[in-house]
């Protein structure tokens, strides 16, 4: 030590490399840490889309069966014809619940099943061909499919 | 290093990422989970009784019906008799049934829709049993109206190829059905032809539309069956034209039948035999002449309507439909 003088007002700047290196090992553990969460997130959420847009299409073509069948039921009979099916959909798909709806479609005899979750927003639709007229809405679970003579086959809440 | 000096704070920040990320973990095995799920429902079968339940029922029912009806036409000639038998008949069938599904928890019944008997459809077997021309029965009229405005089924004509007139005759026997709502017009000509040394029978189908299609049988009989749409056993399409139409009463539409072109020139264009059940009672007689010896018209149970139920924890289905073996399938 026998330069004193200038050098000596430059003790203040020593031993910040830990510091720095401590911050700097955060910050990069931060956003590694968060890009991995949100790449997940995402990717758990685009699964889970997925899973109810596939779970949503089995749903509706079990629906659409059952409504086949009532179909033929209801056919092969006279107007006379009382008819009741009492069906158990699952109640939820990948937690979220859901509502099967008939609607009109444009083509003769052919109507599309609607099938709307609504966390995450996904609808699935189904075509179906039937001679007896379809209507109706209902929520995911117990729901009953009746015939009557006057609006032909109705789904409702059971 | 003195506000580092407590071990136990650090790495915080990695330990509530990691909580976080395992969390999330979870979620997607649940997610993947209800994706297996969904898998698995999707490829088992139903479990769900009313796929075939009602339907397998209703087929049951008609079979059984069909022989129940067979019965009581083979057994008795007296109309009361041949009603009560097959009352009878379909009490006991819904006992055996009744019994047989109440061994998987659902309840059915079957009996005769209307009051009392009302369900039993009397008709007229009109039969031609020996080989004779397709003549009136009465006047030998060549042209002439089988049966008008009626359902028929079991309707079969068997002739004699040798009886036939050559493919290319300008007036060869002719077997005529006229649909009653539409007046559509199906014209069943039988023709034989030799086919390099063979000698074949022509069974030609004009449709209302002007197409012709023709099925061929080699037998030196052949049997016409109109109404289940085969010749000699074997399916012909040409024959395949009875339409799904709906009467006023909601049954099938009604139909007229009639013979053309039975003799030409004299002589008979085909000799066989002929058989065919209406819905129609009475009236034959004085209608068309039918007390000849050849032609016999006799009163026989045409069809049964029934009224069927069907109860089971998830389905419940009643209706009434008619049985009648023969009629055209459509």
């Amino acid at each position: 030590m026998s330069e004193p003088g200038p050098r000596r007002s430059r003790l203040d700047d020593r031993a910040v490399s830990t510091a720095v290196g401590y911050v700097l090992t955060l910050t990069i553990t931060t956003v590694l840490i968060s890009g991995l969460l949100i790449a997940g997130g995402s990717y758990v959420g685009d699964e889970r889309e997925r899973a109810v847009r596939s779970e949503l299409t089995v749903i509706g073509q079990q629906v659409v069966g059952d409504l086949g069948t009532a179909d033929g039921l209801v056919r092969a009979s006279s107007a006379s014809t009382a008819l009741t099916f009492d069906r158990r959909y699952p109640e939820r798909v990948a937690g979220s619940s859901y509502r099967i709806e008939i609607e009109d479609s444009s083509g003769a005899d052919t109507y599309s099943v609607v099938l709307s979750a609504t966390a995450p927003d996904v609808s699935v639709t189904v075509t179906v061909r039937s001679e007896t007229p379809l209507s109706g809405s209902a929520d995911g679970g117990a729901v009953r499919i009746r015939f009557d003579a006057e609006n032909g086959l109705v789904i409702s809440d059971d | 290093m003195a506000y580092l000096s407590d071990g136990d704070d650090r790495g915080q920040l990695i330990l509530v990422a990691a909580i976080a990320l395992a969390v999330l973990f979870v979620g997607l095995a649940v997610v993947l989970n209800s994706v297996i799920y969904t898998e698995n429902i999707a490829s088992r079968s139903s479990t769900f009784s009313g796929d075939a339940g009602p339907s397998t029922y209703r087929g049951e029912v008609d079979r059984a019906v069909d022989g129940v009806i067979a019965d009581a036409n083979a057994a008795d000639a007296n109309d009361s008799a041949r009603t009560a038998r097959v009352a009878a008949g379909v009490a006991q069938l819904d006992d055996a049934l009744r019994r047989y599904y109440a061994a998987s928890g659902v309840s059915t019944n079957v009996s005769l829709a209307g009051p009392g008997t009302g369900g039993v459809i009397d008709g007229t077997a009109i039969e031609q049993g020996a080989d004779a021309a397709f003549t009136e029965p009465e006047s030998g009229a060549p042209d002439w109206t089988v049966a008008r405005d009626v359902r028929m089924r079991a309707f079969a004509v068997t002739v004699d190829r040798d009886s036939l007139r050559d493919a290319g005759d300008p007036n060869p026997f002719t077997v005529v059905v006229v649909a009653n709502d539409s007046a559509a017009e199906w014209r069943i000509t039988l023709t034989r032809e030799s086919v390099e040394g063979a000698a074949m029978t022509n069974v030609t189908v004009s449709s209302p539309g002007g197409e012709t299609e023709t099925c061929v049988a080699s037998g030196s009989r052949s049997d016409v069956a109109v109404t289940a749409g085969r010749v000699d056993g074997a399916p012909c399409d040409a024959l395949d034209f009875f339409e799904r139409t709906v009467g006023p009463d909601g049954g099938p539409g009604t139909y007229d039948v009639r013979f053309e072109n039975a003799t030409s020139n004299g002589s008979p264009t085909a000799d066989g035999q002929y058989r065919l059940v209406v819905d129609a009672t009475g009236g034959f007689d004085a209608n068309y002449g039918y007390e000849s010896d050849a032609v016999s018209a006799s009163n026989v149970v045409y069809g049964v309507r029934v009224r069927i139920g069907y109860y089971a924890p998830d389905v419940r289905y009643e209706t009434v439909f008619r049985v009648a073996p023969g009629e055209p399938d459509v």
